[in-house]
């Protein structure tokens, strides 16, 4: 088959055909990149191509794969050699030279996809129907001197701007660190402005440290109606698991989802300490309940992890109660013991009991200094010491 | 070994699938070393069941033993039967002080107190669930083995699911829940399935949910190495961003399997090129019912794969954000309004 025959093969005649672009290929056997420029072709004038090509060069983009054409050479042999490509387009399919598509993509700026390439490089074969080519690339050239003076000034003025918010941030960390009184500098629009800007990152920067310290994070959501927070959980210096409130702001403050467990009483503390009005409150108290849940669980799985001669007789999902059994040396008796974490906002327990039925054993002096470390302690660090002193097994 | 006792191991059995029935056994403890040595059971069935039977008559085992039996294995395997979820109403002052001795205690006076012929059983699973197994009786019977209604409550949630229970005996099961687990009142959470693991998951929040955050996930970036890198794909984003949607509106990972969800639609009939329909004062009842063997996958693939536009109706993104799956919609206000939802109770 000859290429005229497949080129006219192309385009069904109620296809949209939109324009016919024949490209220069330009083989460069040095860096073996193909160059892509446009050509000057109206529809239907077909050119057989000779040009070799290389395939692996060619980044190609397709999307759907109903009227997609595209007419290539066939590669023979080496050597410097002009090639056309016919390409019939209709939107969808294009073939790009590598270092060409680079430098259309520098062009387009973010817009980076493949239909945004055609149209610039149909843009381009437009414009340079019209003008002749060699004034062309001398106006192009002084064109873009201009479009650089441009941007250069406003770099620079992005430059002053910045530094003078960097002075009144300096200043404004200063005021709050010495809490002194704020000079009153000239009262300009400006300048408020700039203050304004010097605080929103400060408070930008507090956000993002007290992120780093564990404690919660906040950020905008549905543009600007709403907030997700994040609370993160820790103990003893390890990231445990991370809870998640969203909460719309207008037009009432409410709680729209979250994943924080059933048995945290997330809408008790919201009433309690007023969300509508003092959202850090509610905020601080949550993130206290959950940190202590979090913390109860962690002892419970380590506890279970170090000490397994220890059995857990009864726990419970909020870990607010915990039933455990100890084995006495010696006096083959065991004891039973209940930790109450009534304080569900607290890591420790708020009541230890001890039941045995040997009565002297839990009035001993040892029992009771027991009782005091299991009240003060971790529970498994609280286990681990009675274990070295040889009250349990 | 009564009749009944005799039935109730003999649907027991039929039951249990012939790979469970060894561990089932087993973990049932009550056949000696030798009993359980001369079970062999490359045997039908039908033989075993004969054996056993044989064995429970030998150790004169009660219908409480085997009903102990049963409790394993629907404990095992809580799948077979309708589980329906219920909500637990304003809680009083010490609802977080109820601990399980003192639960299962008043539980069961409570019940006896309602109905005199009653067979309770509570155990406690590993996973902090109290599973209740109650057989029902009345004043003039004794207890149906047969029938029995099974409940699953976590003790400081505000949830508990039940199997078959009649509209009869419902309230007099919702009030001893009430009472036992100090709390004011009890309606119905709208939400049933076959799978309790499923319902379960939806109602604690056990599911990965996926929040906005500005810290993106590894996750991405795991996706973007796995394809080519030559293949430039145009929508990219778009098709990113639809993720992020749908995964933002049903969860992430391996979701709870519900598999139905019905809308009772009360509300005015609206279309336009339909007068006559249009024109009538009742609404229009109609109701809805989605089917699927994982309805909330196959929902948030419709919304990641495009076939929905994002974001999403809120109709089908309040299944896991509510937590159920019987929404009656009814009409805001009469008049030109939108559909809005207004669930019932």
């Amino acid at each position: 088959m000859s290429w005229n025959e497949e080129a006219q093969n192309v385009g069904a005649p109620d296809e949209p055909v939109l324009s016919t672009v024949s490209v220069d290929l330009r083989w460069d056997a040095d860096d073996r990149h193909g160059r892509l420029e446009g050509g000057d072709e109206r529809q239907g004038n077909w050119k057989a191509p000779h040009a070799p090509v290389c395939h692996q060069e060619l980044l190609c983009g397709s999307l759907t794969p109903s009227r997609q054409s595209v007419v290539e050479s066939d590669g023979h042999g080496g050597g410097q050699q002009d090639g056309k490509y016919h390409i019939v387009y209709n939107r969808e399919v294009l073939l790009v030279g590598r270092v060409h598509r680079d430098r259309l993509l520098a062009a387009a700026g973010e817009d980076s996809g493949v239909l945004s390439l055609l149209s610039l490089l149909e843009v381009q074969a437009r414009s340079r129907r019209t003008q002749p080519q060699q004034q062309s690339r001398v106006k192009e050239l002084k064109a873009k001197i201009e479009a650089l003076k441009v941007q250069k000034q406003q770099l620079e003025a992005e430059i002053e701007t910045h530094q003078n918010l960097q002075k009144l941030r300096s200043s404004l960390d200063k005021q709050c660190a010495d809490e002194e009184d704020v000079e009153m500098e000239e009262v300009s629009e400006n300048s408020q402005l700039l203050r304004l800007m010097a605080r929103h990152t400060q408070l930008k920067d507090l956000l993002h440290a007290h992120h780093l310290i564990g404690g919660y994070d906040v950020i905008k959501t549905r543009q600007g109606k709403g907030v997700c927070v994040s609370l993160a959980t820790a103990y003893e210096g390890v990231y445990l698991d991370t809870y998640n409130l969203e909460i719309d702001l207008k037009p009432t403050v409410k709680i729209s989802r979250h994943n924080i467990p059933p048995f945290i009483p997330v809408n008790g503390l919201a009433e309690e300490n007023d969300m509508q009005v003092n959202m850090r409150a509610f905020l601080d108290a949550l993130s206290q309940h959950l940190n202590a849940f979090a913390g109860r669980k962690q002892q419970l799985k380590l506890l279970k992890e170090q000490h397994k001669s220890v059995e857990v007789m009864e726990s419970n999902v909020l870990c607010s109660i915990l039933v455990l059994m100890f084995k006495v040396p010696r006096a083959k008796t065991a004891v039973l013991c209940t930790l109450d974490y009534t304080d569900h906002s607290r890591c420790l327990p708020t009541r230890v009991h001890f039941e045995c039925e040997d009565k002297q054993l839990s009035d001993s002096d040892q029992w009771k200094k027991n009782h005091s470390l299991l009240m003060e302690t971790p529970v498994h660090k609280a286990l681990t010491a009675m274990k070295n002193m040889g009250d349990i097994v | 070994m009564d009749d009944s006792a005799r039935r109730l191991l003999q649907r027991i059995m039929r039951r249990i699938p012939a790979q469970m029935l060894k561990p089932t056994l087993d973990k049932w403890g009550r056949l000696t070393a030798a009993q359980r040595q001369s079970m062999d059971f490359t045997e039908s069935k039908w033989a075993l069941t004969e054996k056993l039977l044989a064995i429970c008559e030998e150790n004169e085992m009660t219908v409480k033993h085997i009903t102990e039996l049963e409790m394993i294995h629907v404990i095992e395997n809580p799948d077979h039967c309708m589980w329906y979820a219920l909500q637990l109403m304003d809680p009083e002052e010490d609802v977080h002080s109820v601990e399980l001795t003192q639960f299962k205690e008043q539980f069961k006076s409570h019940l006896r107190e309602l109905i005199r012929h009653v067979s309770i059983k509570i155990k406690k699973h590993t996973d902090e669930a109290v599973w209740i197994r109650i057989a029902w009786g009345d004043s003039f019977s004794r207890p149906n083995h047969l029938k029995p209604t099974y409940v699953v409550h976590h003790l400081q949630t505000p949830y508990v699911f039940v199997t078959s229970l009649t509209s009869k005996l419902k309230p007099l099961l919702s009030q001893a829940l009430v009472l036992s687990t100090r709390y004011q009142a009890i309606k119905d959470a709208s939400l049933s399935g076959r799978k309790l693991t499923a319902i379960r998951d939806l109602l604690m929040r056990q599911y990965q949910q996926v929040f906005p955050t500005k810290y993106p996930s590894p996750l991405a970036e795991n996706d973007q190495n796995a394809s080519n890198i030559l293949i430039n794909k145009e929508q990219a984003e778009l098709a990113a961003s639809r993720h992020q949607k749908a995964r933002e509106a049903f969860g992430d990972g391996m979701l709870p399997q519900l598999q139905s969800a019905v809308y009772k639609l009360e509300t005015k009939f609206r279309d336009h090129t339909n007068k006559t329909m249009t024109e009538r004062e009742e609404a229009f009842r109609c109701v809805v019912k989605f089917a699927s063997t994982n309805l909330l996958e196959s929902l948030r693939h419709c919304a990641s794969s495009g076939i929905a536009s994002t974001p999403g109706t809120s109709l089908l993104s309040s299944i896991p954000l509510k937590g159920r799956n019987y929404f009656v919609i009814t009409d805001n206000s009469p008049g030109p309004s939108s559909q809005t939802r207004q669930p019932s109770n």
